[in-house]
């Protein structure tokens, strides 16, 4: 029987790993064959969709592609919510596929229970390539089923590396249905996250003082409270991949659209906090000299108890993965490795620190085919702070978040801070807590 | 309509079923496709990802490569892994994109193998068809490429005399990661014969290399069925279609005997020998068509009665055998479950039972994936 | 803003129909835009003294998306906006898919807003086999559909599948048939047939243009007839043809 292979030749595997003061921007490594680790944690098109309350989510494509999404919606206990057109050879060349789309999900939509309040109807790579006309379809369908909203979604990776990807498309996709109304002065959305904001989030404590209600799907307990979302008259987005939904849905709307993404420069993080402000126009502003202070107070505290333990990250766990690096160098914990295959375009101050400051930091690829036979384990103990992180080092100390994990803010820093503790000290079951999908989700898996 | 899925699954397609057949074997596994399929197959069809390597990997296709037919790239990166990594040979797999524009991999498999010394080959799969079919042919080529040539049928096991065999048709799609396949394994050594290879779950590629020395083949899943017919015309070795479940198990291995004495193919769910199935009304079990033509074998040894098999995938014809009844669509298989009573299937099969129906659950990884993979009995033994 | 798709069987003399027009009517004042939709990447050439110019799709390989409109539209004979969507090579990839991911690149880099023509012609390869090469016909695209035929057999029957595709797609809303262009071959009762193949497609003939040496003559020379032989009797054909293809569109010129 097959022995485990990782780590077990010599190889040349530079190919795979480089430094931050070699690393080439913004992306250090090849674009080859891929590699998938069994780290599943990050929300896929299927667990975002269903945070639209009473959605229901149909997928146009081969048996082959609705694997995944189907068994997504059966682990998440949502597959009631879920229905698949399968697609077969002989859809591809009987010229009938719009006809098969348009008849298939008034079958779907005839035998639920209960209407939907949305259906999300989702589009593959093959559509684009038979150039189904997809005008056509949703605007039968519309015909059709005057009282039922369609969204138009993609599942469609073959665009992604160089367009939109298709969970960028449905974070804009998502709030298609948001119809214009005239815009309360005391509203405000977050658009496009998939977990909540921390409740201590200064965002959110500013908003609450200012008198302003915060609407974000995570929270919303239903369809009529999702569609109140029309009346923000700002929208906040935190997440890089939320922002072209946030401000197509901006221009749409007439609200007023203001990026602040999750970040971990203190400057950079009041400078939102302050544009924050002036957005909603607060009488008054944080203490930020104070919020500092307790957040060098949590990192203080943290890295006491880290000592010169070994630190891991990835960018599975936050977006600035770069950024959380540097905050952590910057206060004194040992961070060894980052495991990203590209940077964002927001990180390159980050990253020309890095190469300055600790150019011997390593950078490991995490899809990289040689990252299969990468040698897994780490001599002596290490904090991992992600989920590939933990897989790559086998690491049981990590901190199990993905997407940034809602922590925003100076709040966020010490909410991380307090999770590194709590991960330090007790060790967790790597495979049972990776594996599992859409993490925050129910996940009903018994392995 | 039939390929509207309200209540049901998807099973296993061809693509991941292909990477499960070839898991255990050293080669390097690229499937062509832009992303997903490889996330779709180590989450919901590898038990062993985590816990075993294997050289899976996409291509990442972009679309500017297809509509372009760059396939240098496609190449190059393939080469380029494999002098990295030297896997005993390369597959490539085929998705639906690359079967839409025509993709030549007949011809790329033969470029790569030229190019790097590498047996490489293409298995035709497109993403429509099921495990049955991905697995089916990946194991067909095992039994074309891999096995070696035999001068002279080698005479029985000098030791014992005992018949030698192989498993084909194994994978974790059928028989997960739990104690099946060692039972399996365990009926062979109880039944008196000496195992040359389980193909392909626990036996090397030296051993797997070894099975045309076999005398008896005996196909455990639709899925090893078409090796089985390459195993024979290459080395003339018989083949017996059957799992050896619970009291059905000594119904094989009699036809294992008889099939090294004279030659035939059998398959045991239909063979004369049987004895006649009684099925009641209302009584059905749903699956793949010999693991479930094999248990509702089983299950009339033990109870007097037996389950009618609903298949809802698409074995070879050869292995099709009344009153299993073969049906796909959803509303079809709803209909004919109308009068169901008891039902032996997967959990998610429930919601298209009728209410008050008893749903007898074994999980099957190739319809739930991993949800209730710890709760998967043991069918070997029958455990249901 | 009108758009026209101009279809045909290979070879019939569609890009030479084509440019001609577009040369004609942008002479006349018009911004005529001519957008190549065929992997061949040979529809402008004409216009541009024999010259090829690069491809969308060549620009989406080889930079991505960066790259300007001005690296796709260029200026050529009498001021015509000039664009090939390009394709694969024969034998491999996908061009129907690669006339849509062209169109969509035009329309994503803002070609329409920038230039503002004020009439675009798509020339369309000969036979519409898939999805993308009903593209040019589209809700959003061409107005109407000009097919180029002869008498011959293979060009009648190409004009009439084609039709089929038109009537088939009305429903959709996609372009209205505009008519027949003949362009004479002198086969055997050639007026006769494609009179017939009108009216079977119930459309009608809205141009004649005699088969010509100095069609021939002026492709030598990398150019129009209308530019190297503007006095010619085939030039005045064109013009007729064009004055009749922009009346048809609701045009006048400037």
């Amino acid at each position: 029987m097959l022995k485990m292979i990782h780590g077990a030749q010599d190889r040349d595997l530079r190919a795979a790993h480089t430094t931050a003061g070699e690393a080439g921007w913004p992306v250090p490594f090849p674009s080859v064959l891929e590699y998938n680790s069994p780290a599943h944690g990050p929300w896929n098109i299927v667990h975002m969709g269903m945070l639209i309350p009473g959605a229901h989510q149909i997928y146009v494509c081969a048996d082959n592609c609705n694997r995944g999404v189907i068994l997504t919606a059966a682990e998440m206990g949502a597959q009631d919510r879920f229905s698949n057109i399968a697609v077969s050879e002989d859809d591809l060349i009987n010229g009938h596929m719009e006809e098969l789309i348009i008849d298939g999900v008034g079958e779907v939509l005839a035998s639920l229970e209960k209407k939907p309040s949305v259906v999300l109807l989702f589009t593959v790579c093959l559509h684009h390539f038979l150039g189904t006309d997809l005008n056509y379809i949703y605007s039968e369908l519309r015909s059709r089923h005057p009282d039922q909203i369609f969204i138009d979604s993609y599942m469609d990776c073959i665009l992604q590396k160089d367009g939109l990807t298709p969970d960028q498309k449905l974070r804009i996709g998502m709030y298609k249905c948001l119809e214009k109304r005239p815009l309360r002065p005391d509203q405000i959305n977050i658009i496009g996250n998939d977990l909540p904001m921390n409740d201590g989030s200064e965002l959110l404590q500013m908003a609450a003082d200012a008198g302003i209600s915060v609407k974000d799907i995570t929270r919303c307990a239903s369809f009529a409270e999702y569609m109140t979302m029309s009346e923000s008259f700002l929208n906040i987005s935190t997440y890089p991949n939320a922002r072209p939904g946030c401000e197509v849905l901006s221009r749409r709307l007439g609200q007023t659209s203001l990026y602040l993404p999750q970040c971990f420069g203190y400057d950079e993080i009041e400078n939102e906090l302050r544009s924050f402000a002036e957005a909603i126009h607060a009488k008054t502003l944080p203490d930020f000299a104070s919020l500092r202070a307790m957040a060098d107070e949590a990192l203080f505290h943290a890295q006491k108890i880290a000592g010169s333990t070994p630190v891991a990250v990835d960018y599975t766990a936050f977006p600035r993965v770069l950024g959380l690096s540097r905050l952590l160098l910057e206060h004194g914990f040992n961070v060894v490795r980052i495991y990203a295959d590209a940077f964002s375009g927001e990180e390159e101050e980050d990253f020309k620190w890095l190469a300055a400051n600790h150019p011997d930091t390593e950078i490991y690829a995490t899809i990289h085919p040689d990252m299969r036979v990468m040698p897994r384990g780490w001599d002596g103990k290490l904090l991992a702070v992600g989920q590939k992180a933990a897989y790559f080092t086998q690491s049981p100390y990590f901190v199990n978040l993905v997407e940034g994990g809602g922590l925003y803010g100076f709040n966020g820093i010490r909410s991380l801070c307090g999770l590194m503790e709590e991960a330090i000290a007790a060790p967790k079951e790597i495979e049972d807590n990776v594996v599992r999908k859409g993490l925050g989700c129910l996940s009903c898996i018994d392995i | 309509m039939d390929q509207v899925l309200v209540k049901m699954s998807t099973y296993t397609a061809d693509v991941s079923g292909v990477c499960s057949a070839l898991y255990e074997l050293g080669g390097m596994v690229v499937i062509h496709d832009p992303s997903g399929c490889n996330s779709t197959y180590n989450t919901h069809d590898e038990p062993r990802w985590y816990s075993m390597d294997s050289l899976v990997f996409i291509s990442g296709l972009k679309e500017i490569d297809a509509i372009m037919g760059n396939d240098d790239k496609f190449i190059r990166d393939v080469e380029e892994a494999a002098q990295q990594l030297k896997p005993r040979f390369i597959a490539l797999v085929r998705t639906p994109v690359p079967m839409m524009i025509g993709t030549d991999f007949e011809a790329i498999a033969a470029m790569i193998e030229e190019d790097t010394g590498i047996t490489t080959f293409y298995v035709p799969t497109n993403g429509m068809h099921s495990y049955i079919d991905g697995a089916g042919a990946a194991f067909e080529k095992l039994a074309r490429l891999m096995t070696d040539e035999i001068s002279g049928k080698p005479a029985r096991d000098p030791a014992d005399g005992s018949i030698c065999v192989n498993l084909l048709g194994v994978t974790p799609l059928d028989f997960s990661v739990g104690s099946m396949v060692a039972s399996m394994k365990d009926f062979v050594a109880d039944s008196g014969f000496r195992l040359v290879s389980c193909v392909a779950m626990g036996s090397s590629p030296e051993e797997i290399a070894r099975a045309g020395s076999a005398d008896v083949n005996i196909v455990v899943s639709s899925t090893g069925f078409r090796a089985a017919q390459v195993l024979k015309d290459r080395f003339g070795t018989p083949w017996v279609v059957g799992t050896p479940c619970g009291g059905f198990g000594a119904a094989v291995a009699a036809d294992v005997r008889r099939a090294a004495a004279s030659g035939e193919d059998i398959i045991s769910y239909d063979s004369a020998q049987m004895p006649e199935m009684k099925y009641r009304a209302g009584y059905y079990i749903i699956g793949e068509l010999v693991t479930s033509s094999s248990a509702a074998a089983a299950l009339m040894m033990r109870d007097g009665e037996a389950p009618q098999v609903i298949c809802p995938l698409e074995p070879p014809a050869e292995l099709r055998k009344e009153p299993a009844a073969f049906i796909r669509a959803e509303n079809a298989i709803r209909e004919r479950l109308a009068d169901a009573g008891t039902v032996i299937a997967d959990p998610m099969y429930k919601r298209l039972c009728p209410d008050g129906a008893q749903l007898i659950a074994v999980p099957h990884e190739a319809y739930s994936g991993r949800i209730y993979r710890k709760q998967i009995p043991d069918m070997i033994k029958l455990e249901i | 803003m009108k758009q026209i798709a101009v279809y045909g069987k290979g070879g019939i003399g569609k890009s030479t129909t084509v440019s001609n027009i577009s040369a004609i009517l942008s002479m006349k004042g018009l911004k005529v835009m001519q957008i190549g939709c065929d992997p061949k990447a040979d529809s402008t050439s004409l216009l541009l003294d024999g010259a090829r110019i690069p491809t969308v799709l060549d620009l989406v390989r080889e930079r991505r998306n960066d790259f300007e409109l001005s690296d796709m539209v260029y200026e050529g004979y009498a001021g015509v906006l000039c664009v090939e969507a390009g394709g694969p090579t024969p034998g491999l990839g996908c061009a129907g898919r690669g006339i849509i991911a062209a169109l969509d690149k035009l329309k994503e880099k803002g070609a329409m807003e920038v230039y503002k023509p004020d009439l675009i012609i798509y020339d369309v390869l000969g036979d519409v086999v898939c999805g993308g090469f009903s593209m040019p016909m589209r809700g959003g695209y061409a107005d109407q559909v000009f097919i180029v035929t002869s008498g011959e057999n293979m060009a009648v029957h190409a004009a009439a599948n084609i039709a089929l595709a038109v009537e088939n797609f009305q429903k959709r809303g996609y372009a209205k048939l505009g008519g027949l262009i003949l362009n004479r071959r002198n086969v055997r009762m050639e007026e006769e047939k494609v009179a017939e193949l009108a009216e079977d497609i119930h459309t009608r003939i809205v141009g004649t243009l005699d088969r010509s040496d100095t069609v021939t003559d002026a492709e030598l020379l990398g150019k129009t007839a209308v530019e190297a032989y503007p006095d010619s009797e085939i030039a005045q054909q064109y013009r007729t043809l064009a004055g009749t293809v922009a009346q048809m569109c609701g045009l006048e010129s400037a």
